[in-house]
């Protein structure tokens, strides 16, 4: 029952943002300067071939009807057809999506995995050398530019040392092995400033807890500083936690297109790249639209899950 | 005496949540009558400042209407409302927060000649400056910014920004709960003062009898947003014809320590306005209830010596009523 | 909000000399930053596009104390002229997230009702994009160039001026200087608006433009770096990156400097405006 109205609760905020969504991105198109099939084929296109593009496109027809028309598409998996390619958008999308979701999964885990103890470690004595050390570093960490970090790391440990592979050219589905060795560098490039947000964030969110009446009534129970740190204050500080945790799919799915450029991998990132030289407008489109599909799903799973872990919220 | 403000059946009523409402005031009638001060008495939460607020058309009111003077302050038109702008000013409860901090006191105290559109433009200054002297502020405070200056010097500056219009009526709100004892004694002192000088009619909000009694003509009891007994001060400080005006009455320290009586200790909390008690919304706490007071609504009865009570069993408790009931008076 | 400045540092007198150096450094680092922008002719050696095809991609020296990139031009004087190009690029896309949202901000949070709950739904939905993936559909829409991407970085960074506005209004709107006002007849944008609201709204507004101003240069490099900004051959932080990423196996530290000065500025602009939110925090006084 108490699932059933979470989802509930959640999916009535989410499906209206979800239908909102595919409006911006689809009114995206409507910023096009000009005529779009001028846009397309070139100024120097005939004009029976504008008007086939045109047809083709039914970019004759009101917006709204067009809308209607993509939106229709795009609830049973349509979502249109290349114009440069030929191919349908939906194929394209799903053959780059999964280096995109496990390098933003990496990276999301790399900068718990950093984030999380160095902000408790930051929150244990505020004020001190050690928690300006770790402020100041995360605030350095925010400013540092990820896809600079990823040539960074390029140059020292693909180029000079050979550790890892160079950018470009790995296949998933032919060498899963050194698919991986060649994520490593792209997800610490990405992972390290969602690092430093996690930390700021675990930081004040500890300190906060710490100082509050219930950590002193555990202490005075004579309950262990670590024990108290680990199991009550930190899991008192999960509901920004799961904030946070949201706002960071969205940087790192943000980030990633980045990345993906700097280390030539083929994700959504860089296909939404070859789409703009292209021109590859509907290529964008969904793009864009699946980007935030993504963070609105995370949203809501990590939503409904945290409601279903904590019983105090309702 | 004349009614300077009437109030008749205000009711202010707030939205929460969805299709829920609270009655901070309900049903209130009340005369203001010029030259005298008004107390208006009750615990927190009770709707004090809520009626101070209708009193200024600051809420709109669900039911009842506003008179200033005999005209219906809904119904004035925009050029008589301006003028009844001027006329009706409140002193605010926190003098901390009643100060934009972003501007100098004198601006402060200016803005109302300047909203107003009250005197030339060049001799504005002079009056806020006047103003804020005949309230004791020493001139090289008046370009300060509220951080500057104590909680006592800013409620004098709050007391300027009202006075500045010349107003007739002054609705002090709590004016000086949040001072310390030698202070609100002090500002106490200044409002009788400025009383006298200024000509004013004063409504005097509190929750401490105490104040009340001392600075108030006439005093007004609400409970729940009801107003539960008027009566002249010494009347009511001395025989008080409500239960609940006799619980606050006693719950006073120096009245326990005359031992005049025995100390009545109200029962319970204050019910929550969202769902008030049926009947008499005293009669969860009152000593006195009987199962009548559950079921019937108690409205306000004139009673000895010109004052009012809304207690059922008014007669019983206290003795009759007057028999004319024409000599009511102010006490609506 | 009230997390990061809750508790006050226990130890204030041992960390203040460490906090001030960075504090210090980071204005440093702004002032001089300001200087290349406003001198960025003067300070610079060379012309920014000038190419000397006999002497490419040089090591430092007097003549170029950066060295020359591979089309032989002076990767300092460059890298001056794109400091200026950046920060501009920056200001102007702050800018336009502050003229519109600022006002927007007020209008919800003061305003409220239903103006405020359609805005804010909309502003839900325009952040539900990941704000790069956006700025770069809109670029691409658009057409790729300096203005355009800039505007488009101004468009995500809306609805954060909005919400910073609107929480802050909604704070001071609650305020009894506020009823005060009204209870002598002040309302409206002129009597209102403009001298209650707005003065005491965009303080805190202010320590967060310098946090704007640090998102918006890196996603200048960004869209740039993805030849989606500032377009070859002007010279910007995010085109010199982009650059020198094409001869990274030549010559692998040409990346460092252009990439330091982002992050350096950006750091330093966050330090800054935290040390404002700090001073202008009114529980300090
Ligand atoms: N703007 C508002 N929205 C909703 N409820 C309100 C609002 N203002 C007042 N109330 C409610 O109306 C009731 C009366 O409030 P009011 O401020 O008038 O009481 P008061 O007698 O002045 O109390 P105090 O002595 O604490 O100042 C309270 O229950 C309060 O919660
Ligand atoms: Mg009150």
């Amino acid at each position: 029952m108490r699932i059933v109205s979470a989802v509930a609760s959640r999916l009535v905020w989410t499906v209206p943002t979800l239908l909102l969504a595919t409006l911006v991105a689809f009114l995206l198109q409507q910023l096009i300067p000009g005529d779009q099939a001028v846009a397309l084929a070139g100024e120097y296109a005939t004009d029976e071939k504008l008007a086939a593009i045109r047809a083709d496109l039914g970019l004759e027809q009101p917006v709204l009807t067009r809308y209607l028309d993509w939106i229709g598409g795009v609830v049973t998996g349509d979502l249109g057809t290349s114009y440069r390619t030929g191919q349908p958008v939906a194929e394209i999308v799903l053959d780059r999506l999964p280096v995109t979701l496990l390098l933003t999964l990496l990276a999301l885990l790399i900068a718990i995995a950093i984030g999380v103890p160095s902000g408790v470690a930051a929150a244990q004595r505020p004020g001190t050398w050690v928690d300006r050390l770790f402020t100041t570093a995360a605030t350095a960490g925010i400013a540092i530019p990820n896809f600079w970090l990823g040539m960074m790391l390029i140059a020292v440990f693909a180029v000079q040392l050979g550790w890892f592979p160079g950018p470009g050219g790995v296949d998933f589905a032919d060498d899963p092995g050194n698919a991986l060795r060649a994520l490593v560098l792209p997800s610490v490039a990405l992972g390290m400033v969602g690092s430093a947000e996690i930390c700021r964030q675990v930081r004040s969110a500890m300190i906060e807890n710490l100082g509050s009446d219930y950590v002193r009534t555990l202490r005075a129970t004579g309950l262990s500083h670590w024990s108290i740190v680990w199991r009550h204050a930190l899991k008192n500080s999960s509901l920004p936690l799961a904030t946070i945790l949201g706002i960071q799919v969205s940087h790192l799915v943000g980030g990633a297109v980045v990345v993906e450029a700097v280390f030539g991998l083929s994700g959504i990132g860089s296909l939404v790249v070859e789409a703009t030289n292209q021109r590859d407008y509907i290529v964008i489109q969904a793009v864009v639209l699946l980007a935030a599909v993504i963070v609105l799903v995370t949203n809501l799973v990590v939503d409904i899950s945290y409601r279903l872990l904590d019983p105090r919220i309702s | 005496m004349t009614a300077l403000m009437r109030l008749d059946d205000v009711s202010v009523r707030f939205p929460v949540g969805r299709r829920r409402s609270v009655s901070a005031v309900d049903g209130v009638s009340l005369d203001v009558v010029a030259g005298q001060t008004l107390g208006l008495i009750g615990e927190s939460g009770s709707g004090k400042s809520t009626l101070a607020r209708a009193m200024l058309g600051l809420v709109p009111t669900a039911t009842g209407s506003v008179s200033w003077m005999g005209e219906d302050v809904a119904a004035m038109s925009r050029q008589r409302r301006r003028a009844f702008t001027g006329e009706v000013q409140m002193v605010f409860q926190d003098p901390h927060s009643a100060l934009d901090p972003r501007r100098r006191v004198r601006q402060s105290v200016r803005e109302p000649l300047d909203v107003l559109g009250r005197g030339a433009r060049d001799e504005r200054d002079d009056l806020a400056r006047r103003a804020l002297a005949d309230v004791g502020l020493p001139a090289h405070l008046h370009d300060r910014y509220p951080h500057q200056l104590s909680g006592g010097q800013k409620q004098r500056v709050n007391i300027a920004r009202a006075l500045v219009t010349r107003p007739r009526l002054l609705v002090c709100d709590e004016s000086v709960a949040a001072l310390d004892v030698a202070l609100q004694a002090e500002i106490l002192n200044l409002l009788g003062d400025l009383k006298d000088e200024y000509d004013l009619t004063v409504v005097f909000i509190s929750h401490d009898l105490g104040v009340v009694g001392h600075i108030s003509d006439r005093v007004a009891v609400m409970y729940l947003g009801k107003l539960v007994e008027t009566a002249m001060a010494d009347v009511l400080l001395d025989t008080p014809r409500h239960p609940y005006t006799e619980a606050l009455l006693s719950a006073r320290p120096d009245v326990n320590e005359t031992g005049a009586g025995e100390r009545i200790i109200l029962r319970g909390d204050v019910p929550s306005p969202l769902a008030p008690p049926t009947g008499c919304r005293f009669h969860p706490r009152c000593l006195h209830a009987t199962p009548a007071c559950a079921t019937d609504l108690p409205v306000l009865v004139p009673v000895e010596d010109g004052g009012a009570s809304a207690c059922l069993r008014v007669a019983e408790l206290y003795g009759p009523g007057p028999v004319d009931t024409s000599v009511m008076g102010g006490a609506r | 909000m009230s997390t990061t400045l809750s508790k006050p540092a226990r130890k204030p007198t041992r960390t203040a000399p460490r906090r001030s150096a960075v504090i210090w450094l980071s204005y440093g680092i702004l002032v001089a930053v300001a200087v290349v922008v406003l001198l960025a002719d003067v300070l610079a050696p060379h012309a920014p596009n000038q190419q000397d095809l006999t002497s490419v991609l040089l090591g430092p020296s007097a003549e170029h104390p950066l060295g020359t990139d591979d089309l032989g031009r002076d990767v300092l004087s460059r890298l001056l002229h794109g400091t200026r190009v950046s920060i501009l690029a920056a200001l102007l896309a702050v800018g336009i997230a502050l003229v519109v949202g600022f006002p927007l901000g007020i209008l919800a949070g003061y305003v409220g009702g239903w103006p405020d709950a359609v805005l804010m739904r909309l502003l839900d939905t325009v952040m539900a994009f990941p704000a790069l993936v956006l700025a770069i559909g809109i670029t691409a829409m658009l057409g790729p160039d300096i203005t355009t991407a800039m505007v488009a970085v101004g468009v995500v960074l809306t609805p954060v001026v909005v919400r910073l506005t609107r929480a802050q209004t909604m704070a001071v709107a609650g305020q009894t200087y506020i009823e005060a006002a009204s209870s002598f007849g002040a309302r409206g944008v002129r009597r209102m608006i403009l001298p209650h609201v707005v003065p005491n709204v965009v303080q805190p507004i202010v320590a967060q433009v310098a946090v704007l101003i640090g998102f918006a240069l890196i996603a200048e490099a960004s869209l740039s770096f993805l030849q989606l900004g500032v377009q070859p051959p002007t010279a910007s932080w995010g085109t010199i990156l982009a650059r020198s990423y094409t001869f990274l196996e030549r010559a692998p530290m040409s990346i460092f400097v252009p990439g330091a000065a982002i992050a350096l500025t950006v750091f330093a602009l966050n330090i800054v405006g935290e040390e404002v939110q700090r001073l202008l925090d009114p529980r300090r006084r």
